[in-house]
């Protein structure tokens, strides 16, 4: 409890910024909880200073940020076109409180698992050694990560994680383990949560509590997927999570200011995660984010695809920080191994196919059944989709093979054991692949719920101006244009 | 009969995350980590009563064994590890005792030259 109070107070202000709904908003903070702390951490580590008054400041600065943004935020215009009746319960939007309720009274008797002692391996040896280094302070944190001895714990591992801990060390009951074990299990399933939350707002709102429940059902079989990770002090599922929600967010729902916001935020909270988290949203789904923009809004894309680059590069300068701070790290994939295997050098190639074969042994229920459900859903289920100005059913499972291709590049690339890599962390690796995958399973059926649920009498699909629809008839490579008939239907 | 085949795969996953969850919180893992959570309480015992605040130490590297990088972050704050073979600076180390001895057959040592 006192986890979660922590992640909601010093994350609800930016998270109202990036999304004004309680609903999505209160999910989020598991996200921007997570940013404000890596920023205080950052700020200990350039001043080599204690870290509880970078906090204090950054999460200051932050609220009073937020709360300039939110007062100059316009109120509707006077005049502006009002719901016809029946109209806002047909309509898409974020999804209503109460479906927060529900994928969370579903799915928080998953975090029963953090009540556990901390003592799983990464945990100890890495994020919440990690969370100490930056509890101690800046100067210890940089001495820490400096030294070479130390390089075992991944030294170079992006922040998020562990400032979000060290964050809370900082304020009450420093150094406690189960606690730090409860923030990261609390953070992971707060942006599982949002991940589902954000499909129950991708349909009319009548449709929107079936949906919730089947919201429900993806969060807990999140946790499923990670396999006990999620709540054992691992960033696995955190950084799946949130590249989930940017997906969905960015790949899924009509592009708007707030989408864009959400996918861009969510985009650089994973990249700041883990370091496997920065390859797949920079070589998978942030282009695949950007392509499908500027499909879909050719010039109008360029603040979006602004704030995508952002989004990058914030995820990318801890890369840079850390090597400035002289960070000494064993490294278990070099660049010279992912050369070689580009190169094609035997040594490289030969572990492609042990790699193959244990990511598919840990992944492949989920590649089967789900591709089912998506390929069943391609042939069967494109109108009410595009109805619902949703993008178009291949963009998450191309998301999803892009993270595979990364797991499997990793593990070829790399230098450890293969049977040792796969045994002890293959499970971990695909985590993000299998979350797409269920993701877009999800989606399926909140279309298939919108569509039994049905538009109530006198309201016309798909809401919106004509403009947004024909917008919404090229969504992606993979959707044809909507009929003449829906196109030419005005409100 | 989509929507049915998208709930059955949602629910083997949701299936699967229960049993996870109850393996975790009361099955093999609780059982497991309530086992190390006495080995790590052991090995910080043991390596608070050795190593006085403040200590140099130089460690070895670990490798793959999680004992010595328990004692390291249990004494990090306490300790300064640094780099370099200066023999002056002692070794901390966790060594494995096949009979036994120490928190399970690890026991915390600090070697010093000579």
């Amino acid at each position: 409890m006192v986890a979660l109070v922590f992640v909601v107070v010093v994350g609800l202000p930016p998270a109202w910024v990036v999304a004004p709904s309680w609903s999505v908003a209160l999910p989020l903070t598991g996200v921007t909880s997570g940013l404000v702390l890596s920023a205080a951490a950052v700020g200990s580590l350039v001043t080599r200073g204690a870290l509880l008054p970078w906090v204090l400041v950054v999460t200051l600065a932050t609220w009073l940020a937020s709360a300039v943004v939110v007062s100059r935020r316009r109120a509707p215009r006077a005049g502006a076109p009002t719901p016809a009746p029946g109209e806002a319960a047909a309509a898409p939007g974020p999804a209503r409180a109460w479906c927060l309720a529900v994928v969370a009274v579903m799915s928080a008797p998953v975090l029963v698992g953090s009540l556990g002692p901390a003592t799983e391996y990464d945990e100890r040896a890495v994020w919440l050694f990690h969370a100490r280094w930056l509890w101690h302070g800046g100067a210890a944190a940089r001495e820490a990560m400096a030294t070479a001895a130390l390089g075992w714990s991944h030294s170079d591992y992006p922040p998020l994680v562990p400032a979000t801990v060290a964050g809370l060390w900082s304020v009450v009951d420093g150094g406690d383990l189960q606690l730090g074990q409860a923030v990261t299990s609390v953070q992971s399933w707060l942006v599982v949560v949002l991940a589902g939350v954000l499909v129950a707002g991708a349909v009319r709102r009548r449709a929107q509590l079936p949906v919730a429940v089947l919201a429900g059902l993806f969060a807990v079989g999140s946790f499923g997927i990670a396999g006990g990770f999620g709540t054992r002090g691992y960033a696995d599922l955190a950084w799946a999570a949130m590249a989930t929600a940017a997906a969905i967010a960015g790949l899924v729902l009509p592009p708007t200011p707030a989408t864009t916001r959400l996918a861009a935020v969510c985009l650089a909270a994973a990249a700041l995660t883990k370091s496997e988290a920065l390859v797949t949203v920079v070589a998978v789904i942030a282009p695949l984010i950007a392509l499908r923009w500027l499909v879909v809004q050719r010039r109008r894309a360029l603040p979006g695809l602004a704030a995508l680059v952002l989004a990058v590069a914030v995820g990318a300068s801890w890369s840079v920080l850390s090597a400035r701070f002289g960070t000494q790290a064993q490294r278990d994939i070099t660049g010279d191994g992912l050369a070689a295997l580009l190169r094609g050098d035997a040594s490289q190639v030969d572990r492609v196919e042990p790699a193959l074969r244990g990511l598919w042994g840990y992944a492949r229920t989920t590649i089967v059944i789900s591709t089912v459900v998506i390929v069943a859903a391609l042939v069967l289920a494109r109108r009410p989709r595009r109805e619902l100005r949703l993008g178009g059913g291949w963009w998450l499972p191309t998301a999803a093979v892009g993270s595979f291709v990364v797991a499997l590049a990793a593990l070829a690339a790399g230098e450890l054991d293969m049977d040792f890599w796969i045994g002890s962390a293959g499970s971990r690796l695909v985590i993000a692949s299998r979350a797409l995958l269920l993701a877009e399973v999800l989606v399926v059926a909140a279309v298939a719920v919108d569509t039994l649920v049905g538009t109530p009498r006198g309201v016309s699909p798909p809401p919106g101006d004509a403009d947004d629809r024909l917008e919404a008839a090229v969504v992606d490579l993979t959707d044809r244009p909507l009929p003449a008939s829906v196109l030419g239907r005005r409100d | 009969m989509l929507l049915l085949a998208a709930v059955a795969v949602l629910g083997v996953h949701a299936l699967r995350g229960v049993l996870v969850t109850r393996d975790v919180a009361s099955g093999p893992w609780r059982q497991r980590a309530d086992v190390l959570q006495r080995h790590d309480a052991c090995l910080a015992a043991a390596a608070d009563a050795l190593v006085a605040p403040g200590t140099r130490v130089r460690i070895p590297d670990p490798g793959p064994e999680l004992d010595l990088k328990l004692v390291v972050d249990h004494l990090f704050g306490d300790i300064v590890v640094v780099d370099g073979d200066d023999p002056r600076v002692p070794v901390l180390d966790v060594r494995h005792d096949p009979a036994g001895g120490g928190c399970d057959g690890a026991v915390v040592e600090l070697r010093r030259a000579g």
